[in-house]
């Protein structure tokens, strides 16, 4: 009968979405659309960014796992360089140590206007960064670098000759995009030394 | 190679920001200059005010920050200000007051005091608030809106489809006196601005339109309230001069080798020194803002 077959489609049908709703490991990425953000989160920001693939994202499409974040630009001649190589060295630390890499390293550009996705790609490839753990972020407007450097407390200005001054803050944040932890200028050993403690103890 | 090149405020700090800061620390406010040179009442009837936006013309000013010509240049004694050039822009005449304010809150609830994220703003904010939508006993609609922070100020400029002025277009505008297109070497109108500057703190913030209209016909720039700018955290100070061979460069980047400029500019000193201390959600007593754009 027909009313047979359709509920019987009904029941699994329910089962279907039971099965769907069932408790998944943590790592998983949540669905953050749905997802709560915290009052406190980074993820309350809804400024556009384009990653070296040119996909565009907001930040709370980090969710899920911890995040190492920073601010940088690909022509930067002096500091930049420096930042990465500190990040990398956390990153082989991790590797190598603890065989960790559940985590994300998102570097956000001050250029809106030479820093294209092309451009991120090439700096990445340079500097050899695994895109499996690396992002790097582009955003079309100024105001969306401006409010991400606000909540990071970086300092910047954009110079005449198209350099940018900026301080370096390296911070780590929760898979919900608080802030956990803030290193100013070079990570020093017992700040790495933190910054990977910390990111340890955040495995859900 | 690059040289490094960083951002300094030179021997002037010791003498000037810590001025600054006791100025700041006494909780200084402004109170009205009294009569006003300019009588007629930005209000109507009603009490509402309507902030015109008029229009800026193209200019320059000398910059803050002085700059060695030669990128080499080590020597401080070296050092010239340089002229920034200001685009055309248009401007709000005035400050962002209570009742405009309100009138976002309304329609932007996620800017209410109850509600705003923690992100965007501290304990302070929208203070002289008793609730969501209604100002405290004695704090006027006319009054400009303070315990504002940058991410708010920014809002509400972005949903009147303009923004917050950057430092050098605030700047341009404020160097103008009710006479002079740039009198930011009027050792009288300085004197002014100091003076409004070290008047104790009223009993409550007078409305606007009420100190002092100038050339461009912008009121208010010195003597009501601390503007926020788009950039206030562009600028870095650092440490002693005496002590600039042991400079932290891990702290900053590719700055320029700048040295503080205008001493005769005491005022431009404070303001920059106010700026350096805040953080985008910092809701300040005395701090508001206006919306300009571009043309």
């Amino acid at each position: 009968m027909k009313n047979k077959s359709f509920l019987g489609a009904r029941v699994s049908q329910i089962i279907l979405c039971l099965f769907c709703l069932s408790p998944r490991r943590k790592s998983a990425a949540i669905s953050t659309s749905k997802a709560k953000i915290d009052s406190d989160s980074l993820f309350n920001l809804k400024g556009a960014w384009k990653n070296q693939k040119g996909e565009m994202s907001q930040l709370k499409s980090f969710s899920g796992k911890p995040i190492l974040i920073s601010m940088v630009y690909t022509s930067c001649a002096y500091s930049c360089p420096m930042t990465i190589t500190e990040i990398q060295k956390i990153e082989k630390k991790l590797l190598s140590e603890k065989k960790f890499t559940n985590y994300q390293i998102v570097l956000a550009s001050f250029d809106t206007e030479k820093d294209t996705p092309a451009q991120l790609k090439a700096y990445m490839k340079k500097r050899t960064l695994d895109e499996a753990l690396w992002t790097f972020l582009s955003a079309d407007k100024d105001s969306t670098v401006r409010e991400l450097a606000l909540v990071l407390g970086i300092n910047y200005k954009r110079l005449a000759d198209g350099d940018f001054s900026h301080s370096n803050i390296l911070t780590l944040l929760s898979s919900e995009g608080k802030i956990l932890f803030q290193v100013n200028g070079f990570a020093s050993e017992a700040d790495s030394k933190a910054l990977t403690e910390l990111l340890l103890k955040t495995v859900p | 190679m690059k040289i490094v090149r960083c951002v300094l405020i030179e021997k002037y700090k010791e003498k000037y920001l810590g001025l600054a800061a006791l100025f700041m620390i006494s909780g200084f406010f402004y109170s009205s200059a009294g009569e006003s040179a300019n009588k007629k009442t930005p209000f109507d009837k009603k009490g509402s005010l309507k902030n015109e936006v008029i229009q800026l013309p193209a200019g320059s000013i000398q910059s803050f920050w002085l700059e060695p010509l030669d990128k080499t240049e080590k020597s401080k004694a070296n050092f010239q200000p340089t002229q920034l050039q200001i685009s055309s822009f248009e401007s709000q005449i005035y400050p962002v007051s209570n009742r405009e304010f309100i009138n976002f809150l309304n329609k932007n609830p996620e800017w209410q005091k109850e509600s705003v994220s923690k992100l965007f703003a501290d304990e302070s904010y929208l203070n002289d608030f008793k609730d969501r939508l209604n100002l405290k006993k004695g704090v006027s609609l006319g009054a400009p809106v303070t315990y504002v922070s940058w991410f708010a100020a920014n809002a509400y400029c972005e949903s009147l489809k303009m923004r917050l002025p950057t430092t050098s277009e605030w700047e341009y505008m404020a160097s103008a006196s009710e006479t002079k297109a740039d009198a930011s070497n009027d050792d009288e109108f300085l004197k002014r601005i100091l003076e409004w500057y070290s008047e104790p703190q009223g009993a409550a913030v007078p409305k606007v339109g009420t100190v002092y209209k100038n050339l461009y016909g912008v009121w208010d720039l010195h003597g009501l309230v601390w503007e926020w700018v788009e950039d206030f955290n562009s600028n870095f100070v650092t440490g002693e001069s005496r002590e600039d061979s042991s400079l932290n460069r891990n702290l900053f980047c590719g700055a320029g080798a700048l040295a503080g400029g205008n001493k005769r500019n005491y005022s431009a000193f404070m303001r920059f020194a106010f700026r350096s201390s805040l953080k985008g959600k910092s809701s300040v007593s005395n701090l508001g803002f206006r919306c300009v754009r571009s043309r």
